[in-house]
């Protein structure tokens, strides 16, 4: 304790000097708590993002299908899923299931005039997106009714991109040509209800919404290609997959259970990308930090050399010697990361509230709002990591301390 | 110790330092008996090696030969753990700086050495007070050193050499800093606290006036004794 | 035995080393292909009814279907698909151009040339390619098989824009009949194999039975036999892109 109380005080001999380092301090742990701040943000706004914009927390299909198309949202071929219509209803009395909407995935032709393109077209029931909380994010026109559609007037949404590029509004009559589920084809006139961004300039090109009902009718099949579920919260996700998974055991043909992580290999890839970018700049701060800091423990250190020869001439072991060096060092950390940390709060709060707009990412339509999103873990980690910076510092003037002989240190001047 | 052991017995000392490519013989085979309970002036120029015979003395250094004995241990051979022990129970040190730790109180200089060693809070005061007391300082004991006079210093610093009771102090040119009279006042301190206590002193000087009053005198000159007269 | 009589004896009973095939004369090779082109034979106008069946490789294998053929000279074809759930679906060409029509779409979708029917036959393959207006003979040359003697023509299309850049059309000499069609793309990648297995009595060459490989992608084999056909008038209605009366009355009982 009086160590502690000695390494204060002598904190305070050269205040100039400790208030420079403590605003090094400070500057780096504001460094480190804005950009964890950005990149947790960034996780959950992509992965929210994810979930509602279509692919749902948990989807359940049958097994050979995962097996055959991988995990893929992009899986299309034959529907498979019989029956899920009971099975939707088991699987929504589960706890935290908000709904679970069946989906039918298939590959077409879509045409206006003399333009077509080859699309990815999604059958959904609009009710039960809208029950999960999945965000349709409209450039015009309205979503798909609910109801399901009489012969004759099926509706489709557009990727925004694929409505330019057939030059397709809201109102236009478009003809979707596709494959039965007997391998026969089939064409169906569909009136634009709305267009829609997914947020992706190249799935914008490529995508088509109808009806579950309208899908069904082309593909003349009852079936599904799967039931997407939709959570009450992310973080129960595992939890309500094993749920799901034993409400489904035993069942034949089985069904596999697969959740948005493994249907989003992207997410992994970006989280692998900013915290490598996140340990990057933490190494530049570690770096100048502990660069800056050990200069100055060690001015301090050998401004000192005639005391600490005094100390260890009436007893002070050299162990206790170093800890007072280290004392030092780490109120350094604990004073600067915690200043840090109070200024970050306040910038934190005060970028969220300016609503900055970012502009948008590689291949997406449009920016997002810039905002911070630091939990009381972040403000914690960036003291301990400071902490730990600091006792590096002090490495190299507790070294020299320890090698100190006394009577050469007491004759210094 | 064996009864009528000499504290110290150095025989044939040496002790050389490097300056750059410069070897200094600081020591040249230093012989000196020291009893307990002696009051004892090292006097000599400057340079002729009474800093460097505290130094051995006081274990803050070893030897290159000769061989230095305390109590009868071999001073040059106590690992760094006796070495600290011995610092702290044994000896007591008053420098011609004081040598004061700045950023504690004159009570927290002298309590320091108890505190270290471990002493218990209640023995620790009543010791740092008497001990403050017996310099005359009872009422300056919340004063930081740069609020104290250099009288004032020294006689903290003399107090932290004595609050651990040790068997020897050694004083390095404890008045050099202050002035006549402050350093007589010093002296006549050092001089009662060892007819009082029965402490050993070992006083390097060139003040005449310590040296005359000196009931014994040892005068070094290039690292040897030259002289060792009066005491015992 | 000396080694020269023991070569002597064993020379004879090595196989004979194989040689390059005799070419054939370009005017022998343009006769047989006009004796063998069948499309060229086919009747002006004529309503033939087919079964398309996909052979068995897995359970995702369609179903056999029955479709129903009305031509009119070169350039009109409409295709009837008669299973209950295909009623009210045409396949029309015009003029080389493939229309689809269906009941839930109220115009004409344009469809591939090369769009295959069950995924296994195209439209140029059910109703046959007329090889001698549209093909140029490369290279004749003899070839064998268990039959007998071959005739493999190499034609190359006159059109750059023909489906089929190239073809090897095997023809047997003995019945100046097809064997088998190959159709390479531009490559030379062999993209379809059509194998004539059975021919109608008769003298006008009429295949009854095909096989059509897909090389490509599903690598299906599927069988197309005949069922009936008959020469008649075929009304011109029947193959007009935006009014669908003629066809409806197809649909009726």
């Amino acid at each position: 304790m009086k160590f502690a109380v000695i390494a204060l005080r002598n904190l305070a001999r050269n205040r100039r000097r400790t208030l420079l380092s403590l605003l090094i301090i400070a500057a780096g742990t504001i460094v480190a708590l804005l950009t964890s701040g950005f990149i947790r943000f960034s996780f959950f706004g992509l992965r929210e993002a994810i979930i509602h914009g279509g692919l749902g927390h948990l989807e359940v299909a049958p097994a050979k299908d995962v097996e055959a198309g991988g995990a893929s949202p992009e899986r299309s071929g034959i529907p498979g899923l019989e029956g899920w219509g009971d099975l939707r209803g088991r699987i929504e009395a589960a706890p935290h299931v908000l709904g679970a909407g069946a989906v039918v995935q298939f590959t077409g032709m879509i045409s206006k005039g003399d333009r077509s393109a080859a699309v990815l077209a999604v059958g959904v029931e609009p009710d039960r997106e809208r029950l999960m909380r999945f965000e349709l994010r409209l450039r015009g026109g309205s979503n798909l009714p609910d109801a399901p559609p009489d012969e004759g007037d099926d509706a489709v949404l557009l990727g925004a991109t694929l409505a330019r590029q057939l030059g397709a509004e809201p109102g236009d009559l478009l003809t979707l040509l596709g494959l039965t589920a007997d391998g026969a084809l089939n064409a169906l006139d569909l009136r634009v209800a709305g267009l829609f961004t997914t947020g992706l300039q190249d799935v914008d090109s490529r995508i088509i919404k109808v009806h579950l009902a309208s899908a069904q009718r082309l593909l003349g099949t009852q079936n599904a290609t799967s039931l997407i579920v939709g959570l009450d919260d992310t973080a129960r996700t595992d939890e309500s997959r094993a749920a799901i998974e034993g409400l489904l055991a035993g069942r034949e043909p089985s069904l596999a259970v697969v959740d948005w992580r493994t249907r989003a290999p992207f997410y992994g890839q970006v989280v692998s990308l900013y915290l490598g970018i996140f340990w990057f700049l933490g190494s530049v701060i570690f770096v100048l930090v502990c660069l800056s800091t050990s200069n100055t423990l060690m001015m301090s250190v050998m401004e000192r050399i005639r005391e600490i020869g005094t100390l260890l001439s009436i007893g002070t072991s050299r162990a206790q010697v170093a800890a007072i060096i280290l004392l030092e060092a780490l109120w350094l950390g604990l004073l600067g990361a915690l200043s840090g940390d109070l200024l970050g709060i306040v910038l934190v709060s005060v970028i969220n509230a300016l609503g900055i707009q970012m502009p948008p990412p590689p291949g997406a339509t449009s920016g997002i709002e810039l905002h911070l999103a630091a939990a009381p873990v972040d403000f914690a980690a960036a003291v301990g990591m400071m902490l730990v910076i600091l006792g590096l510092a002090a490495a190299v003037p507790v070294g020299i301390s320890m090698r100190l002989r006394i009577a050469d240190a007491l004759r210094h001047v | 110790m064996a009864p009528g052991r000499p504290l110290f017995e150095a025989a044939g000392l040496r002790k050389s330092y490097r300056l750059g490519a410069v070897t200094i013989d600081a020591l040249r085979g230093v012989d000196l008996t020291v009893d307990s309970g002696e009051f004892v002036v090292v006097a000599g120029p400057s340079g002729c090696g009474k800093t460097t015979l505290f130094n051995l003395l006081g274990a803050l250094d070893a030897p290159d030969s000769g061989s230095l004995l305390f109590e009868g241990d071999d001073l040059g051979r106590l690992s760094s753990s006796e070495r600290t022990l011995f610092l702290r129970r044994k000896v007591g040190f008053v420098f011609q700086s004081f040598n004061l730790i700045p950023v504690l109180t004159a009570y927290e200089n002298v309590e320091y050495p108890l505190w270290i060693d471990g002493l218990g809070a209640p023995e620790r005061q009543r010791r740092t007070k008497d001990a403050l007391a017996s310099v005359g300082l009872a009422g300056r004991m919340h004063q930081r050193p740069d609020q104290l006079s250099g009288g004032e210093r020294q006689r903290v610093a003399l107090a932290r050499g004595l609050v651990h009771d040790p068997r020897v102090i050694l004083a390095d040119e404890p008045t050099a800093n202050l002035d006549s009279g402050t350093g007589a006042e010093i002296v006549e301190l050092l001089a009662r606290t060892n007819r009082e206590r029965g402490t050993t002193f070992l006083i390097a000087t060139h003040d005449a006036a310590i040296i005359e009053k000196s009931p014994r005198r040892v005068r070094l000159l290039d690292g040897r004794v030259v002289e060792d007269g009066g005491g015992r | 035995m000396t080694p020269i009589p023991l070569l002597a004896l064993v020379i004879p009973l090595l196989p004979a080393a194989p040689s390059a095939p005799a070419p054939i004369a370009p005017a022998v090779a343009a006769e047989i292909l006009r004796t063998s082109d069948v499309a060229s034979f086919a009747p002006e106008s004529f309503r033939a009814r087919l079964r398309i069946s996909p052979l068995h490789e897995s359970a995702e294998t369609p179903d056999p279907m029955d479709v129903e053929v009305w031509s009119l000279g070169d350039a009109k074809s409409l295709v009837r698909f008669l299973g209950a759930k295909e009623k009210g679906k045409y396949l029309l060409r015009l003029d080389g151009t493939v229309w689809f029509l269906a009941p839930g779409a109220r115009k004409p979708v344009k469809v591939g040339a090369a769009h295959r029917l069950r995924g296994g036959a195209s439209l140029d393959e059910l109703l046959g390619i007329r090889y001698t207006r549209d093909y140029a003979i490369e290279g004749a040359t003899e070839g064998h098989d268990a039959q007998g003697p071959l005739v493999v023509l190499d034609l190359v299309a006159r059109d750059k824009r023909a489906p089929y850049p190239k073809v090897r059309y095997v023809v047997r000499r003995s019945t100046q009949r097809p064997v088998r069609a190959e159709y390479m793309l531009r490559s030379g990648k062999t993209s379809s194999v059509v194998e004539f297995l059975e021919w109608e009595a008769g003298s006008r060459p009429v295949a009854r039975k095909l096989l059509l490989t897909d090389n490509l992608g599903s690598r299906l084999r599927t069988e197309v036999t005949l069922l009936e056909m008959e020469e008649r008038r075929i009304p011109d209605g029947l193959f007009d892109l935006q009014d669908p009366a003629e066809r409806k009355k197809l649909e009726q009982p």
